[in-house]
């Protein structure tokens, strides 16, 4: 938590300000809609499969094994290798900035605040990442480091993003939506890539992919990235979050035979991470603000086997590490997670797609060799089992009904059910409708339970100490939602999702009696509480044109309005209410073209508006970002790329600095 | 041992179950085998490094068209973004680096012929009379499932180099050295 106490007033709540942010910060990963509704994604996409795997598909009039997104009973968007390359950017958080119903705002130069319909935060704790499967959400803060969260950005095949409750698939924390990003076959990244470029902001960048294949079906890559940023634009002069970030790793996709894929990647990363932290200490004047950087490591490795048994029938068992740690002035974090993962899917008669699956998880932590933000016990290791089911029935021609449910049992809330039941109505070859009820879980995280944070800020001439209760539990949502897809004419797609979340047991603290200690000033104990309750509701609203030839049109628009609710006397419910309505936007616009202007090369622009954040006293902003590219020879591609060019610098959220005007030149070359 | 167990459920599971074989919409799968077309053809260098994107070309099927805006958009070749493009004309075919061209322009195909031979396109269609015609590929159902056929020297002729994957899971390849 003490890293994120970056800023410090002396007023009343801008300790709690800092401390609710950061325990707000959890991500919820995302899986992409398609994902939920096959166990094994690469069966969906018929693009992916080999001309030999083509000809064993029977044809027929009505595509059930083939999810197109038009035919998905979610709010799905799906971000492609060349909606990102397009958008010019080079980190995947401002990526998710053109995905309808998402907000993302930067901190620092190294912290990103992602919220899925509301709850933004540093590390948003109701959003679930997932890499390739493998779950990035911290469960010791609630949330996602993004800034760690990288891979070579030419190898993102697609980063889908699923608004609304994903537990019934995805399990625990995916409360507002799934993010799920998902690289390239090797056999598509074959050969040499090198890309490199700089500017002001972006100080310098470099990446290398080599792609080979061992005979037919052996197909291999390994990449390496380094990246160096400037700090943001700071208002008192101090340049405290600049970073730089390494990283590299590989992938394997093995066609084992013709039944049997094998794929097996890893990564490695480490950086250097500017952060300014408060700390309290308990001698006058009881807050030092270190400027100091935060160290940070991890390494993956991932196995997945995927059979197909028989023609109607495929299972994957899929198995990962993943170690991370990291460091802080006041605060240090070494964790290793262990995860099985199996599924089944199979076709069962009455136009049936069946799915189930068993996981279990291991999660072990130790955050005792830096003393400050501490946790009793130091160190620890949890299991998660999770088990669930989904089937997808065709009732009649064009009307289906999908029903399916999680079944958890973690070690901090027990035992935990996320069913949801979905509809979709195929109305004609233009138009779909679809509908949604589920229920989904944010279990409680190591910080709500044994977080015994001492010297979490000082206000009013008192100490503030957050501590954990192990009776907190997990926070509960009961979505309802509706949707409506068209294709208007022959290049013109509009789709437009409505949603009401109805959360209940939403963190609150509760003020424990003032505690005198020597000399101190008075210790005032916040502890984790289950206290409010509330609704979200919105409206999103994308639309897709593609006017004239090799030019595209996006727009997408989002409503969002959060009606949060505790007990009136109880200043801490009071003030958790008015932070948490106050730091989403209710509107958010933005629209982007992408256009291959012949002799000249690609023009691509995007332009956005987010609304003000009252809570956090941030203003409303426009936002321009522009590309030019051209292809200058074979295999060789010069950009330049122009950010957030409206404004010579604006602040995004609270706590941090701001983002300025920036502009790099980037070179791909490949052969 | 409980893996064991698990897989064994599977099996038992898999045998049990007498569900259909994968199934799809006609013009996805067409849509999917033009995708993989454009992986294993080798174009002239410059005409794929000289132009922004591989641009696939539909003549007179407007549902493989949408099928081809909904699963390959985005999509890359050979680092390359995919254009979709649907033709009102046999003109606008020079462009193209895959035309598909539907059964009720076969009459046209002289023409087109002709016209997409010095361009180095690859002409689809479907039927055994379009590789009569001079089309290099075409498509064709048999047992309920997607089959296509190869003229090598039409593919030859148009400049072009189509790999021995494509070769061997075509259903006839013929030459004029004989073949099958």
């Amino acid at each position: 938590m003490g890293r994120r106490f970056s800023t410090f007033r002396k007023s009343l709540l801008a300790p709690l300000v800092v401390a609710v942010t950061s325990v707000l910060a959890s991500p919820l990963a995302t899986r992409g809609e398609e994902a939920l509704f096959d166990a094994d994604r690469s069966a969906t996409d018929l693009t992916e499969l080999t001309l030999e795997e083509l000809m064993g598909i029977e044809v027929t009039s009505v595509s059930r094994k083939v999810e197109k997104r038009s035919e998905a009973a979610s709010a799905v968007y799906v971000l492609t290798a060349e909606d990102i390359r397009r958008a010019g950017v080079t980190n995947i958080p401002d990526a998710l900035r053109l995905v309808p119903g998402v907000q993302v705002a930067q901190i620092t130069s190294n912290q990103w605040a992602v919220g899925i319909r509301g709850f933004a935060s540093r590390l948003a704790r109701s959003v679930l990442v997932l890499i390739d499967g493998r779950s990035v959400y911290d469960p010791l803060f609630a949330g996602t480091y993004w800034e760690v969260q990288d891979t070579l950005l030419d190898d993102v095949e697609r980063i889908e993003v699923i608004r609304g409750p994903g537990g019934a698939v995805w399990g625990a924390n995916a409360v507002n939506g799934v993010i799920n990003i998902i690289t390239k076959n090797a056999r598509d990244t074959q050969g040499a890539f090198l890309t490199g470029g700089g500017g002001n902001y972006e100080r310098g960048f470099a990446a290398i992919r080599y792609g080979d294949r061992l005979g037919e079906d052996f197909y291999y890559r390994g990449y390496a990235k380094l990246l160096d940023r400037a700090p943001g634009f700071d208002r008192s002069g101090n340049d405290f979050d600049a970073w730089w970030f390494a990283q590299q790793g590989f992938r394997i996709d093995w066609l084992v035979s013709p039944r049997d894929t094998l794929q097996i990647q890893g990564d490695a990363y480490l950086g250097e991470l500017g952060q300014r932290v408060g700390i309290v200490e308990f001698e006058p004047p009881f807050l030092r603000v270190a400027d100091e950087d935060a160290k940070v490591s991890g390494a993956d490795l991932l196995a997945r086997w995927g059979r197909t048994l028989g023609r109607a029938s495929e299972l994957a068992l899929q198995v990962y590490y993943d170690n991370t740690y990291r460091r802080e002035p006041n605060f240090a974090e070494t964790r290793n997670t262990f995860d099985i993962d199996f599924q089944h899917r199979i076709a069962l008669r009455w136009r049936q797609d069946f799915q189930w699956g068993l996981e279990y998880r291991l999660t072990a932590d130790d955050t005792g060799s830096v003393p400050g933000v501490d946790f009793v016990p130091s160190s620890r290791a949890d299991n998660l089992f999770s088990a669930f089911l989904q089937d997808e029935i065709e009732l009649i021609d064009g009307l289906r009904l999908t029903v399916g449910s999680k079944f958890e049992h973690n070690d901090y809330s027990g035992f935990e059910v996320q069913p949801n039941v979905r509809l979709l109505w195929l109305a004609d070859s233009r138009q779909s409708v679809w509908g949604a009820i589920s229920r989904a879980v944010r279990t409680p995280s190591r910080v709500e339970h044994d977080l015994l944070l001492l010297s979490s800020g000082v206000f009013a001439d008192r100490i503030a100490a957050l501590v954990g209760d192990s009776s907190f539990d997990s926070e509960k949502v009961i979505a309802y939602e509706l949707g409506y897809r068209v294709q208007a004419a022959a290049s013109v797609f509009v789709g437009v999702s409505a949603f009401i979340n109805d959360y209940d047991d939403l963190l609150t603290f509760d003020l424990g009696p003032e505690v005198e200690v020597g000399d101190l000033p008075p210790i005032v104990p916040l502890i984790f509480r289950n206290g409010l309750h509330g609704e979200t509701y919105g409206v999103e609203v994308t639309a897709d044109a593609e006017p004239i030839e090799r030019l595209r049109v996006s727009a997408a628009y989002s409503y969002l309005v959060i009606d949060l609710h505790g007990d009136p006397d109880r200043p801490a419910d009071q003030f958790l209410v008015f932070l948490t309505d106050g730091s989403s936007p209710q509107h958010q616009f933005n629209v982007r073209s992408t256009w291959i202007v012949p002799d000249l090369g690609e023009v691509d622009g995007v332009l956005r508006y987010v609304d003000r954040l009252p809570a956090l006293d941030v203003g409303s902003y426009v936002g321009l970002d522009l590309r030019l590219s051209r292809r200058v020879a074979e295999g060789l591609e010069l950009s330049l790329i122009g950010r957030n060019l409206v404004e010579a610098h604006h602040r995004e959220f609270a706590g941090g600095t701001e983002v300025e005007r920036s502009g790099y030149l980037q070179v791909r070359a490949w052969w | 041992m409980v893996l064991t167990g698990l897989l064994v459920l599977l099996g038992a599971c898999s045998e049990a179950a007498l569900g259909a074989p994968p199934q799809a919409a006609e013009e996805e799968l067409k849509a999917a085998f033009l995708f993989n077309f454009a992986k294993y053809v080798e174009w002239p260098a410059d005409i794929v490094a000289e132009r922004p994107s591989i641009d696939l070309c539909v003549l007179g099927d407007d549902l493989l068209h949408d099928a081809l805006q909904q699963t390959l958009r985005g999509k890359v070749v050979r680092d390359k973004p995919i254009g979709i493009r649907r033709l009102a004309s046999a003109q606008g075919a020079a462009g193209c680096h895959v035309l598909f061209v539907a059964g009720a322009h076969h009459d046209d195909m002289p023409g087109i012929v002709a016209l997409v031979q010095r361009h180095h396109v690859l002409l689809v269609g479907e039927g055994p009379e379009f590789l009569a015609h001079g089309g290099a590929i075409a498509f064709g159902v048999e047992d309920n499932r997607l089959r296509f056929d190869v003229d090598a020297d039409a593919a030859s002729s148009a400049g072009l180099k189509l790999s021995s994957q494509l070769l061997k899971v075509a259903r006839h390849v013929s030459r004029r050295d004989g073949g099958s």
